[in-house]
């Protein structure tokens, strides 16, 4: 591959090829801030434009759009408490509070830094071992996938600050919501009422802007405090110093490497990466303390695992030719319209045009530092506007982002009611994110146990057996959940009452 | 000047709009193509590929929007409901408009429509695992019979066109019951699941096929494939009918009721948009076997699969 | 102090809520025995709902938290407002639906200034339509009478 990278460079360094990448990830950057408005349909918006281009722009254009997107996401989760997808809704946990301490400057800071740090690795171990690790992902079956994604749900306990028993039972809450719907092995309908459009379920997205964004107009609308002004004061984002990130780049590199590692597993995602990233640092940072109080090293677990995510996500897309998300699959199906078929022999087939692709999205995450500062100095007059028009602008933008989703009129009502359901709940101190991680996770869950059911003809015993990898991660699944407990357990019986 | 002669135009669409009776041709606003599924998709760049061809032949505007959820059934069930004037046409695949109304409480049915033309027609195949020492339909047979329980196939998920695919074929050998069903959550996984070997049969078209390491075993076509004149079509493999021949294949759909000029119009310039040079060579590019019948042609051929498809959902269970 | 505060009575509704999902799993007719059953996975979730719930609804019992009051009919039209909006603009248009809705959450949440109400109710939904459905042709919902906006 890198004796590749001259032609692949006469691809890129085009007119034509700068232009797509320096306009594509502005144009990703400000989709993906704008609350309500995610990756998917960011990349939907932009896909008709690509139909005139010729192969290498085309892609690199959905890629800029994608990669800038993921990350524009923390914008909107860190200045306004409302992330746009559930890959940022990590972000909000540490962002959030940063902010209203007057820091949103510092934290938009450390959230880009870690994101191109993120984007930036997951491009070089594309470009050095995407055949291998795709060669690997493949001992990923429906048991080792159920091993990591009860791992993932442990990341609910982290993620409850103030009351673990809430935080279980809105985990619960989105496990349910996600069970709601065909059933993903008979197609029986589940939990529908009678009623035709909930065949298909509740959409993720729809509910996520309702629990997060639609919710928190609704607290703000409730609150006594009156705010003349803006939400949070921001002119721009402030670069924390070197010597900030002492102490951190262990952590750093682990929520990298845990990006990486999810991003090339097929049917996990950037929001499950984003919360396990977030709970392995809570586990080991020496801040650990101080996460959910605004504490960098949240941020920086979040935004570089999602980020890495992105080129994680390509490793099985263009080694296999299968796509490992709905983006990954618009990019296939892409490269189809070009006269390019996508497959086991793609990377064979188009060397340099792979190439090409990868060293793209090394350029692509190069330029998410300038043009997000260059965005955030965009946005930030946006900001002082008093709060009734921009909690009327989040509704509006919300509506046209679920609405573009899939074009469908009942998910505009299911953010509706989340949103009501979800201001009642956080009035109760209930947070949000554990229902969030519940309802990623629970399909998932779900359906890789019941087919690990179906291949050991119903046996629970023997479930494991011949998968070390997933006995690995239950183990560690089971260590994440009892060590905190132990930990709370002997402080209690340590300190005399 | 540009303003006003665009308020100009405004006015004069608002009124042709409140006017619908007055005397225009059709069409006199743009024509919306329905996907019903997620922009990006395999559908959703046919339709997009299709719509400027459509629209020249039809000498108006259209355009594509995407309404998703519940396999395709969401938006047909939202057409249905549609007044019937031939500005709002749907792309239904052969499971959107025969399969999931047979095995799903939806709000519509066979009669629902008004079929204006049939686009794309592949058929499907069944296939292995390259190098697992299956080489043929016969080889897998004998497989199945030796290890009852043992072997896996796959699908996108339950009465996709995958999963009958594979129904069809080991219903028709007489082997169903010896082989066990493991669905995936869309065709990545799955095929995923192939490279890997946990599960060794997948049924789709010849072009999904060849994007893996596979054996093809069995084609679902009146005739052998130009491309694997090796591999025996379902008939020659004692396959009966109505589980010998199973194509994927799309074609547009008005709302019952639409008017018969308006449905002819739309059907003729569907005809000329397929056969159009351009539409022909964004078929290569992206290998769409074409197929198209007018408004009466397929309206029979519809209704015909709608009866002949019961049989597989029967025999799959899902009913 | 009241027994009934909103704390607990949300708390009771869950547990309810909870406890009659998990009833609705019974009783009807499955394909599929034990773990092949469709409602295998749910009744695993929904008994760890009330399971949680119900230690919830003690933790809420054993402390008194005060909450405070909310600005009740401010967030009631602001909620109703929304949920009218998001219902109606697939039948009625983005934009017929979207400008009352900003006129009213806008007067509710104490804006006053008519002309910039008028102009970000009118002109931010008006935008939207002229940016989605005429430049990237990637349609909002039209309303009845026209099929320009």
């Amino acid at each position: 591959m890198i004796e590749l990278l001259p032609q692949a460079a006469s691809l890129i360094f085009t007119i034509e090829g700068i232009g797509v990448l320096v306009l594509g990830t502005m144009l990703g950057i400000i989709l993906g801030a704008l609350p309500g408005i995610g990756s998917t349909v960011a990349v939907a918006m932009i896909l008709p434009f690509t139909l005139t281009m010729s192969q290498a722009p085309a892609i690199l254009l959905l890629l800029a759009v994608y990669a800038g997107s993921v990350y524009g996401g923390s914008l909107s989760a860190i200045l306004i408490n409302t992330p746009g997808t559930p890959q940022s809704a990590a972000t909000c946990l540490d962002g959030y509070p940063m902010a209203q301490r007057g820091e949103a400057g510092l934290a938009l800071g450390w959230s880009t830094v870690a994101s191109m740090i993120g984007g930036l690795t997951s491009a070089v171990v594309l470009l050095l071992a995407a055949p291998q690790l795709a060669a690997l992902a493949l001992n990923f079956g429906p048991i080792e996938t159920f091993a990591l994604i009860l791992l993932g749900l442990t990341c609910i306990v982290s993620v409850s600050e103030g009351s673990l028993v809430k935080g279980l039972l809105a985990g619960g809450i989105g496990l349910f919501l996600g069970c709601v719907g065909g059933d993903p092995i008979t197609g029986e309908a589940r939990f529908t009422f009678g009623q035709f459009q909930l065949i298909s379920g509740f959409n993720l997205l729809a509910v996520v802007i309702g629990v997060f964004a639609l919710s928190e107009v609704l607290l703000r609308a409730a609150s006594r405090d009156e705010a003349d002004h803006g939400l949070v004061s921001f002119s721009g984002i402030v670069l924390p110093p070197l010597a900030a990130w002492r102490g951190r780049i262990k952590g750093l590199i682990k929520s990298v490497a845990i990006g990486n590692g999810i991003g090339i597993l097929p049917g996990t995602g950037a929001a499950t990466a984003a919360f396990i990233s977030y709970a392995e640092a809570q586990r080991s940072s020496p801040n650990r303390k101080n996460f959910g109080k605004g504490e960098p090293d949240g941020l920086i677990a979040s935004e570089s695992a999602n980020n890495a995510v992105t080129g994680g996500a390509l490793v099985p897309t263009m080694a296999l030719g299968i796509p490992g998300d709905a983006i990954t699959a618009v990019m296939l199906a892409t490269l189809t319209l070009h006269g390019v078929t996508p497959g086991i022999r793609l990377m064979a087939d188009n060397p340099v045009l792979i190439a090409a692709i990868f060293s793209g999205f090394f350029v692509i995450n190069l330029m998410l530092l300038p043009m997000g500062m260059l965005v955030a100095k965009g946005a930030a007059p946006l900001l002082r506007l008093r709060e009734g028009y921009m909690l009327v602008l989040i509704v509006l933008l919300c509506a046209v982002g679920v609405y573009f989703v899939r074009g469908n009129p009942f998910d505009l009502l299911v953010m509706g009611v989340a949103g009501i359901i979800g201001f009642v709940l956080r009035r109760q101190g209930m947070p949000m994110a554990p229902l969030v991680i519940g309802m990623v996770l629970g399909p998932t869950l779900e359906i890789s146990l019941r087919q690990g059911l179906i291949i050991t003809d119903g046996s629970f015993g023997e479930f494991f057996r011949g998968h070390p990898i997933a006995v690995v991660l239950v183990a560690l699944a089971i260590g994440m959940l009892s060590l905190p407990l132990i930990g709370a357990w002997r402080k209690k019986h340590a300190a005399p009452e | 000047m540009k303003l006003k002669a665009k308020i100009a135009g405004a006015c004069a669409l608002l009124l042709s709009s409140v006017l619908p009776a007055v005397a225009q041709e059709f069409p006199e606003r743009p024509v919306n193509l329905v996907v019903p599924f997620n922009a990006g998709g395999g559908t959703d760049l046919l339709v997009r590929g299709f719509a400027p061809h459509f629209a020249e032949a039809l000498g108006g505007d259209v355009f594509v929007s995407n309404m998703a959820g519940g396999s395709g059934t969401v938006a047909a069930g939202a057409l249905a409901g549609q007044k019937p004037t031939g500005y709002q046409l749907g792309y239904w695949s052969v499971t959107v408009s025969t399969i999931q109304p047979q095995i799903k409480d939806v709000p519509y049915g066979v009669d629902s429509w008004e079929p204006i033309c049939s686009v794309a027609a592949s058929p499907t195949m069944l296939f292995t695992n390259a190098g697992n020492g299956i080489e043929t339909i016969e080889q897998a047979k004998a497989a199945i019979e030796a290890e009852p329980g043992k072997y896996l196939f796959g699908s996108s998920g339950p009465g996709a066109m995958t999963h009958l695919t594979t129904v069809a074929a080991f219903e028709g050998l007489g082997v169903l019951d010896k082989i066990k069903h493991l669905p995936f959550q869309g065709s990545g996984p799955a095929l995923q699941a192939m490279a890997a070997g946990t599960i060794q049969f997948f049924g789709d078209t010849e072009i999904l096929m060849q994007r893996g390491d596979f054996t093809p075993l069995v084609i679902f076509s009146d005739e052998r494939s130009a491309n694997f004149p090796d591999v025996p079509t379902a008939t020659e493999v004692g396959i009966a009918a109505p589980l010998n021949e199973l194509y994927l294949w799309g074609g547009l759909f008005a709302p019952a009721e639409t008017p018969a000029d308006v449905v002819a119009k739309l059907s003729d310039a569907c005809g000329t948009a397929v056969t159009s040079e351009g539409f022909q060579s964004f078929a290569s590019d992206t290998q769409t076997v074409l197929k198209y019948r007018n408004a009466e042609e397929f309206d029979a051929f519809f209704r015909a699969q709608y009866e002949g498809n019961t049989a597989i959902i029967k025999a799959a269970g899902l009913q | 102090m009241s027994v009934l505060t909103e704390r607990r009575v949300t708390s009771l509704v869950l547990l309810l809520v909870g406890a009659a999902l998990l009833s609705q799993t019974f009783g009807q007719a499955h394909s599929g025995l034990g773990a092949f059953s469709p409602m295998f996975f749910p009744r695993i979730v929904l008994g760890f709902w009330v399971a949680v719930a119900v230690l919830d609804i003690f933790a809420e019992l054993r402390d008194h938290h005060v909450v405070t009051r909310p600005r009740l009919l401010r967030v009631t039209v602001i909620a109703v407002a929304s949920l009218a909006f998001l219902v109606s603009m697939t039948r009625i248009g983005f934009f017929l639906a979207a400008a009352p809705f900003a006129v009213v959450a806008l007067v509710t949440l104490g804006l006053r200034n008519p002309l910039s109400i008028a102009g970000v109710a009118v002109g931010v939904p008006a935008a939207l339509v002229a940016l989605f459905n005429h430049v990237l042709t990637l349609p909002l919902p039209t309303s009845p009478f026209a099929w320009w906006f």
